[in-house]
This record gives C-alpha cells, sequence and structure tokens, in this order.
C-alpha cells in the first residue's frame, strides 16, 4: 500500500465541495496536503457569500466558482467534469466541513488498491462505530439504507455519507448524469443500474467544524420521504446507454 | 409605461358602465360578463408581456389558448352544457371546472419548462466555472512564462 500510494495519488484529484466554509477549508486543505501529497486539490465554491474562494486559493486549491448556489449534487457534478478534463483517474470526494478526516482517505485507497472497484464509500456504520445521530436521523437513515440495499442488491449502510473514492469510468457516469436533490443515495442507485460496483469501508468522521448541516433535525423525516420518492421515480427511468458500464468499460479496452 | 396605464384607465371605465349596465341584469348575464372581462385582461396581459420581451411566444401560447377558452365559455355558454349535464353541475361550476383544468395543464406545462431551465442552468454555470478555472490557470502560466523569458539575458 505504501509503495502503491505516491502513483496513485499522483493520477487521485481530491474534491472539497464547499458552502461558506472559509472558517474550516484552511485546516482541511493543510490537511489534504499532508495526508494525500501529490494529489491534486479542488474546491468547488457553490456560490459562496464568504471568502471561501479566496480562502482555498490562497491554500494552493485549483477552485471552481459557481456564479450562483447550485445546491450539492450540481457542484459535486462540475467537480466530476472538470477532474476528468484534467485526466484523473481517481477522485476522492470529502465535504468542506471537515468531517471527513483526509487521513481516512487512506483506508478507501487501500481498498481500492486491494480489489479495484468503481466506488468505495466511507461509512460511519462500521463494526466499531461511535457515531451517533439523534433518534430521528437513525430511523430514517435505518430505512433508507435497509431500502437501497433491497433495490440494489449489495448491502449498503450508510447511504447519505460523501465521502467517495470514485473511480475514472464511474466519473464519466456521473458526468453525464448526477442527481441533483438528494444526490449520494440516487447516485448509488443510478450506478447499481448502471451496472457500476462498489464496496464500503468503516472510517471515522468528526463533528463538523464549523457552519452547519444542511439537513436540520426537524427536517430529516421530510428529507427521507423525498429520498425514499426521488428512488421510487429513479426505478421507472431507463438505463442510459451512454452512461452504463458495459458502454464506457468498452471504450476504455485496449 | 403611459400606454399601459391608458388601457388600465379605459379597461377600469369600461368595468364601471359595464356595472351600470348589467346592474338590473340577470344573475347568469353577470357572471358571463366578468368571464369576458377576465380573458380581455389575460389576452391584454399576455400581448403586453410578449411585447415587453418578458414572455417568450411559445409559452405565450398557451395563456392566449386559456383567454380564448374563457371567451368561448363567456360567448357560448352551451358549450360547456354538456358538460353541465354530463356532472349535472351549474353554469358558473362548469366554467370554474374547464378553466381551473386548463389552468392546471397550463402550471404543469411551466413546471416542466421552469425545471429543464434549471438543468440547463446548473450545467451552463459548471461550464462556466470550469472554463474559469482554466483560464486562472493559463493566466498563471503565462505570467510564469512570461516572466522567465523577461529573466533571461538579452543577446
Amino acid at each position: 500500500m505504501e509503495t502503491a500510494l505516491p502513483s496513485f495519488l499522483a493520477r487521485t484529484t481530491v474534491l472539497i465541495p464547499a458552502f461558506n466554509e472559509e472558517a474550516a477549508l484552511p485546516e482541511l486543505l493543510a490537511e489534504v496536503r499532508a495526508q494525500l501529497p501529490g494529489a491534486a486539490v479542488t474546491v468547488v465554491d457553490d456560490g459562496s457569500t464568504d471568502r471561501t474562494a479566496e480562502v482555498a486559493r490562497a491554500a494552493g486549491a485549483r477552485v471552481l466558482r459557481l456564479p450562483c448556489n447550485l445546491g450539492v449534487g450540481p457542484a459535486v457534478q462540475a467537480g466530476f467534469q472538470d477532474a476528468l478534463e484534467c485526466g484523473a483517474e481517481y477522485l476522492i470526494r470529502l465535504d468542506g466541513d471537515g468531517q471527513h478526516p483526509p487521513a481516512e482517505a487512506r483506508k478507501l485507497i487501500a481498498a481500492m488498491l486491494a480489489q479495484p472497484t468503481d466506488l468505495v464509500i466511507g461509512t460511519r456504520y462500521g463494526a466499531n462505530s461511535t457515531y451517533h445521530g439523534n433518534w430521528s436521523r437513525q430511523l430514517a437513515l435505518k430505512a433508507l439504507a435497509t431500502f437501497l440495499s433491497v433495490i440494489c442488491k449489495k448491502r449498503i449502510t450508510d447511504p447519505t455519507s460523501g465521502f467517495w473514492l470514485v473511480s475514472r469510468p464511474l466519473l464519466q457516469c456521473f458526468a453525464i448524469h448526477y442527481p441533483a436533490d438528494y444526490p449520494e443515495a440516487e447516485a448509488i442507485a443510478l450506478l447499481r443500474r448502471q451496472g457500476f460496483e462498489m464496496e464500503e469501508v468503516p472510517v471515522a468522521f468528526r463533528p463538523r467544524q464549523a457552519g452547519r448541516s444542511s439537513i436540520r433535525a426537524w427536517g430529516t423525516l421530510n428529507f427521507a420521504a423525498k429520498v425514499f420518492l426521488a428512488l421510487f421515480v429513479d426505478r421507472l427511468r431507463s438505463v442510459d446507454p451512454r452512461g452504463s458500464a458495459a458502454f464506457i468499460k468498452k471504450g476504455r479496452a485496449p | 409605461m403611459k400606454k399601459i396605464l391608458l388601457a388600465l384607465a379605459v379597461l377600469a371605465g369600461g368595468l364601471v358602465l359595464l356595472g351600470f349596465w348589467l346592474a338590473d341584469a340577470s344573475q347568469m348575464l353577470r357572471i358571463r360578463a366578468l368571464m369576458g372581462v377576465v380573458s380581455i385582461g389575460v389576452f391584454l396581459i399576455t400581448l403586453l408581456a410578449i411585447r415587453g420581451y418578458k414572455l417568450r411566444e411559445k409559452y405565450a401560447v398557451l395563456w392566449l389558448a386559456t383567454a380564448a377558452m374563457i371567451t368561448l365559455t363567456a360567448l357560448f355558454p352551451q358549450l360547456v352544457d354538456g358538460t353541465r349535464k354530463w356532472f349535472g353541475m351549474q353554469y358558473v361550476t362548469s366554467v370554474v371546472a374547464v378553466v381551473f383544468t386548463f389552468l392546471v395543464l397550463v402550471s404543469f406545462h411551466f413546471s416542466i419548462a421552469l425545471s429543464a431551465l434549471n438543468d440547463k442552468a446548473a450545467a451552463t454555470a459548471s461550464r462556466c466555472a470550469i472554463l474559469e478555472a482554466r483560464l486562472r490557470d493559463l493566466e498563471r502560466r503565462l505570467a510564469a512564462a512570461e516572466k522567465k523569458n523577461g529573466a533571461q539575458p538579452a543577446d
């Protein structure tokens, strides 16, 4: 792992979507440089009203500054498209609020190197998990994880985790289609329907370092209801051949 | 602006006159007059919006059709007679049901148009951000190249 890491990181982009995260970014970016040396770092500033873009640039990151707030889905998709155009083979997605410790990304990389797949997700709910949300959040996430596991025919424990390691073929798929409103859970359903593979790896999350979550406690059940609806509607859509794993991987075959 | 105010003044005057004329008219006639006024209002507002480039023709067509529909139901109440008989409704209820259905369809059409526009705006904003990042890269490289060339001793 340690010998393969430098060449892996040289082909990797670290993507950090951020909205008003000027307080958390400097520390996070310094940590990324220390823990994931050699990786390109892109911050997508989703129409922040504070100095997020300036702070990210000052820390040496490439900044995609969206002219208005589009939401996390389109912001992440912009980062995917940019990473593809820059030739990235892998992309590590970290939240701009510092919840995803860059050091933990090494676990995702180790899993990808041990068994190459299309997506590795860092899950908060591993065997030794100490993560506890409030009861409504726990209940909604559990129900969502169960539903998603059934429709994806794959055990999924953390459907809203944004701590991802994405391979290039899946980036190509997501550059065409990426859900806008409830991206993580919908994206997992989408990638399975398009024929891609994924694995989960237990990682430790940190509490938010600054700012506040986009999902408030009172809105958790509302959020879950909307995600269920979105996942149900997704099932009614046909698979887009341009974004299918078979089509994309065939194009990459020597 | 003056023309719009004049049009509104004429419309208000017309409404007042209509009110006097319909003071002793039957309830049915008053409702038909109201429908006529509403349809004229929709026509005028739609035309003014197109004229001021605030509404595209392709979306305006539906509003004009709505106004035409209201006019038809006001001028020829027998057109909705079949509906009234079928559902056992009174004239007013029939008119409201027809207009409501039509407006729901119009609103649905606009929701679809708005969603498509949202996707296009997101795609444009993403492309804009990516191009800005590339432009900055190029500017930085250019500045570095110029600095390097400037530092070289002249022959």
